[in-house]
Formats: structure tokens, sequence, C-alpha cells
């Protein structure tokens, strides 16, 4: 048993807001001087965390550049990749009063559970997280 | 089923569940077949202290919501760097709660 829909959607569409007030914050390089690194994780220990340099994945690939996006950091297309799908996917189920995004989410959180799935998932999310450390993002 | 029994139920996993689901709980398994008695005394739970000093330590990486079963919560907690840190601080103040609800959803999944 997870998240009920109403909880899931409207957190989800808070996590796009903030998504994309994020990204337009940094998209103004004196915005993004202001506001500099936020990552708790790198503050208090000095190395990156696994998803350190996402932003700049983003804005690399907003700006077009694929690979320099690759090689910030490759979460950032999967957070991009979410952010323009998921507004419509929500809306699509607001609008036809479906809920097909919620099993979606339950699907995928039940494979996710599955030892063949997870563990090279955990073994992808460690190597991605070491090539950090190294590139020093 | 004999109240000494729900009542040391309710003495040894009161800390896992929140204050007002306790007399629920209690009713529940005073109404139970007492062929249930041992099954209930096998139920593991998830103790909100734990999570929270997972939380602490870990909660940007998301593993305090892995820990407790949100699963998708966890990831999206991972991939971005624990909601820019904010949502990891909301999720102190949460994951105590929601690791009590967790396991009352375990021991409502019981009844049926």
């Amino acid at each position: 048993m997870g998240i009920s829909r109403k909880n899931l959607y409207i957190l989800i569409m808070l996590f796009c807001m903030s998504g994309y007030s994020w990204l337009v914050m940094h998209l103004d390089s004196r915005w993004a001087n202001l506001v500099g690194p936020v990552c708790v994780f790198k503050k208090a220990t000095g190395i990156p965390c696994p998803s350190c340099g996402a932003t700049r994945s983003m804005i690399a690939l907003i700006n077009g550049d694929f690979l320099s996006a690759i090689s910030w950091n490759p979460i950032g297309l999967l957070l991009l990749g979410g952010l323009v799908i998921f507004p419509f996917w929500l809306l699509h189920d607001l609008a036809l009063k479906k809920n097909s995004f919620h099993v979606f989410y339950a699907s995928v959180e039940k494979t996710l559970m599955k030892k063949h799935v997870a563990w090279p998932l955990i073994l992808l999310v460690l190597l991605n997280w070491c090539w950090n450390i190294y590139k020093g993002v | 089923m004999d109240s000494n029994k729900v009542d040391m139920f309710i003495l040894s996993n009161g800390k896992f569940f929140e204050s007002n689901q306790l007399m629920y709980i209690r009713e529940q398994l005073l109404a139970m077949d007492d062929s249930k008695w041992s099954l209930v005394q096998t139920i593991q739970f998830k103790d909100p202290t734990t999570s929270i000093i997972v939380s602490i330590l870990a909660g940007t990486l998301g593993i305090d919501r892995f820990m407790i079963g949100d699963t998708g919560l966890g990831i999206g907690k991972l991939l971005t760097c624990g909601g820019i840190g904010i949502w990891a601080l909301v999720d102190l103040f949460l994951i105590m709660g929601a690791t009590r609800e967790k396991n009352f959803t375990k021991f409502q999944q019981l009844l049926y």
C-alpha cells in the first residue's frame, strides 16, 4: 500500500514547479552565482553527492550541448525528462479523471522492489557517484 | 483475545504507532481470534527512532525513504540531492510519523 493518488499528484506538481523555478533561476548566471552550491552533503563532507552536477547538466542540455550534459551528470537527463513529461501526464490524468500516473508509479515501485532490478540500479548509481567524485563535480 | 496478551503487545509495541492509533489497535486485538496471536507476535515493525537517525545521516540520499518502503519517494530524493536540501529538512520532521503510518498499515494487513 503506497501513497494516495491525491498526495502523489500534489507532490509531483510541487516537484515540477520547484524544478522549473530552480532551472529558470539558474539560466541567468547572476542568480546562479547568488545562490551558489546548495548540496548539504557536499558542504558537510567535501565530496560531491550522487546527484551533484545535475543542474549544470540540465542547463547544458537546454543550451543544446548533449555531450557536456552527460559528462556533468547523466542524472540531469533523467530529471529533465521527468520535468518535461510529468506535467503533461498529470494534466492528461486530471482532465480525463484517470489515474494512469498513479498506476504507473505503483507498478514502478513494485518492480524496483525486486532484487534483480534493484541491485543493478544501485550499482549504476554507485558507479555514477564514483565518477562524480573522480571528476570532482 | 485475552486482554493480558493485548496489553503486553501494546506495552512492547506502543512506540511503533501513533498514540491515536493505539486504541483502535487494542480494540482490534481484543476482537481477534486467539489463533492469530503467534502471527501478531512475529510481525517486525520499523523503529521510528532508527529512521530519524538514518534521516539525519543520509537524508539527502533518500536512504530513510528507501528504508521504510517508499521506494518512489526515495528515488526522488536521491536524484534531486534531497530536494535541494529542503525536502531532506522537511523529512526530518515527517519521517517518524511516516514510519508509524507504515507500521499501522502493516498491522492492518494482518487483520484481513
